[in-house]
């Protein structure tokens, strides 16, 4: 289903990698590193989509978000990321309502480890992203990622996407042909992290589509143990955790 | 006339030996390990993983009080130890023996014992996808470790699970941390050494492949170290709980560098492990019956 454009794209992108100057991020002085947390949690990506509106789901999209919401409302589908705790996927990880830490190592990666399902992001500095097909041999639950620096802005393109996650807690579907590009950088002077992410996916949207997610600085706060269906961190102090949390357990009597 | 019993000890007495003269040769030949520009040893070894070389701890040469080893009676042999054999009981059956062991962890091992004997599944933390303890976590030969370094923190991050392991640097530990699967970890370096001190583990845990058990009074303290410039790793536990050893022990073990940096892998043990495929009494993998949020 990969389109020519798509690897004209990839290809594109990977020259200005390659010619970009490959140092790592630590050398630099660039750094995002620290501990970063949200404010507020939403389960639908509408909550966080750039512009407003409706998410662009075309025919097949709306379909598939359909199955895929009656499947979770009568429990025909499980989602595996709450009861398994396995990785949530792109998009739908960046909207955690857990800290996650940025690590500046080990040499020529950076590392994102979110608390939530002991998630792990391994991102390849200064090397361009295989190709999706190649990519696509061997699919992983978050993608995999390369970075780069543009001025104090950290470009994340990911791809390579297995199709056991959803972009988000509702259902909202993504293919194995989902690619990502995530602009990264720290806002209010440090006080916060912003990452923009750019969702290409033409299997199911009409057109690339934009959510904005941002965190507060919480660098020194120690992150803790995750085990799934174990008592973990307090969030209750999250906006709208409470609500989802309501909404989960009306699901959970109805099936 | 020697019994059975004796000639396996003895052969597992050799064993330790040979292990132990092998590691003796490793430490001789040693090639200096790659270090960062501060002079602090990279024990990220360029990106690259760390693999459990076996699934035992090895004796510390010298030490009059030695690791928990497989029963003589049902031996452990590992794929790549001496003596080669065309047997392997799994899990490995522990020898409750040891006089490490006092008397209340030696019966609950021989009890974990019979029930693998009888056919049972006895928990198996990691293969069930729960933490293995520390440093038990170590010893997972299949799915290799990675350290990522920085000045505040040492992270270790174990392909099984996965799970994530913050060790403080520098730092003094809390008093009276809550018991966690993982517990606390604080560390520094000494020389070449790597040093994480550990107390606050939860007793759900075992320290070893055995089910070695241990109570919430462990404290281990591990050492680290590069080997052959950088293509092997040494690990050196020292286990102090009274509770549950009659004296203080210690542990040796090695690991190989694995060449896989952490972005070219994503193992997710709940991927296909929710499933009791081979028995219905299986241990279930971690799971929630309702979601966080």
């Amino acid at each position: 289903m990969t389109r020519i454009s798509n690897l004209l794209a990839w290809a594109s992108i990977a020259g200005c990698l390659v010619s970009a100057a490959p140092l790592f991020a630590a050398e630099t002085g660039q750094s995002l590193a620290g501990v970063w947390w949200a404010t507020s949690y939403n389960p639908s990506m509408k909550a966080y989509l750039v512009g407003g509106g409706d998410i662009p789901l075309n025919d097949a999209g709306k379909k598939k978000y359909a199955e895929n919401q009656s499947g979770l409302t009568n429990g025909t589908i499980v989602d595996r990321a709450r009861k398994y705790c396995t990785p949530d996927g792109l998009p739908r990880s960046l909207a955690t309502p857990y800290p996650f830490q940025i690590i500046d190592a080990p040499p020529g990666q950076m590392t994102w480890l979110y608390e939530q399902n002991k998630m792990i992001r391994g991102i390849a500095m200064n090397k361009p992203l295989d190709p999706l097909e190649k990519l696509q041999i061997l699919p992983f639950w978050n993608g995999h990622s390369a970075g780069r620096w543009e001025g104090d802005t950290l470009v994340i393109q990911s791809g390579g996407f297995n199709e056991s996650t959803f972009a988000d807690a509702t259902g909202l579907p993504h293919s194995d042909e989902l690619q990502t590009t995530e602009r990264v950088r720290k806002i209010n002077g440090g006080k916060q992290l912003e990452d923009v992410i750019t969702i290409h996916d033409p299997v199911y949207y009409t057109r690339d589509w934009q959510a904005r997610f941002v965190y507060d600085n919480h660098t020194g706060m120690r992150m803790m143990e995750y085990i799934c269906g174990e008592q973990h961190r307090d969030i209750s102090g999250i906006k709208g955790i409470n609500e989802a949390r309501a909404a989960n357990a009306a699901r959970t009597r109805r099936q | 006339m020697f019994s059975m019993n004796s000639l396996l000890r003895l052969g597992g007495v050799l064993a330790g030996i040979a292990s132990s003269v092998a590691a003796g040769f490793a430490l001789a030949a040693d090639q200096p390990a790659p270090r960062f520009a501060n002079g602090t040893p990279d024990f990220s070894s360029h990106n690259m993983g760390w693999a459990s070389d076996g699934i035992e701890f090895l004796p510390m040469p010298g030490d009059k009080y030695v690791p928990v080893t497989s029963d003589p009676q049902h031996p452990y042999c590992g794929n790549r130890r001496l003596p080669k054999c065309n047997f392997q009981n799994l899990p490995p059956i522990g020898d409750t023996a040891n006089p490490i062991l006092q008397p209340w962890a030696a019966e609950q091992m021989r009890k974990t014992n019979a029930q693998i004997l009888g056919g049972k599944i006895a928990f198996e933390a990691m293969g069930r996808c729960w933490p293995g303890g520390i440093p038990g976590m170590m010893l997972f030969t299949a799915e290799p470790a990675f350290f990522l370094q920085t000045p505040e923190e040492v992270t270790i991050l174990y392909s099984r699970g996965p799970n994530v392991r913050h060790v403080f640097m520098n730092k003094p530990h809390s008093k009276n941390p809550k018991p966690t699967w993982l517990g606390e970890s604080v560390g520094h370096y000494e020389g070449d050494e790597l040093v994480i001190d550990t107390i606050g583990l939860s007793d759900k845990t075992f320290v070893d492949f055995y089910h070695t058990p241990h109570t919430e009074k462990l404290h281990v303290v591990e050492r680290y170290k590069l080997l052959d410039g950088g293509k092997r790793m040494q690990g050196i536990a020292e286990f102090d709980d009274p509770g549950t050893f009659t004296t203080r022990w210690r542990a040796l073990h090695y690991y190989i560098r694995r060449d896989t940096p952490i972005s070219e892998s994503e193992p997710i043990c709940a991927e296909n492990n929710s499933a009791n495929y081979f028995h219905e009494d299986e241990w279930p993998i971690p799971q929630s019956n309702a979601p966080d949020f």
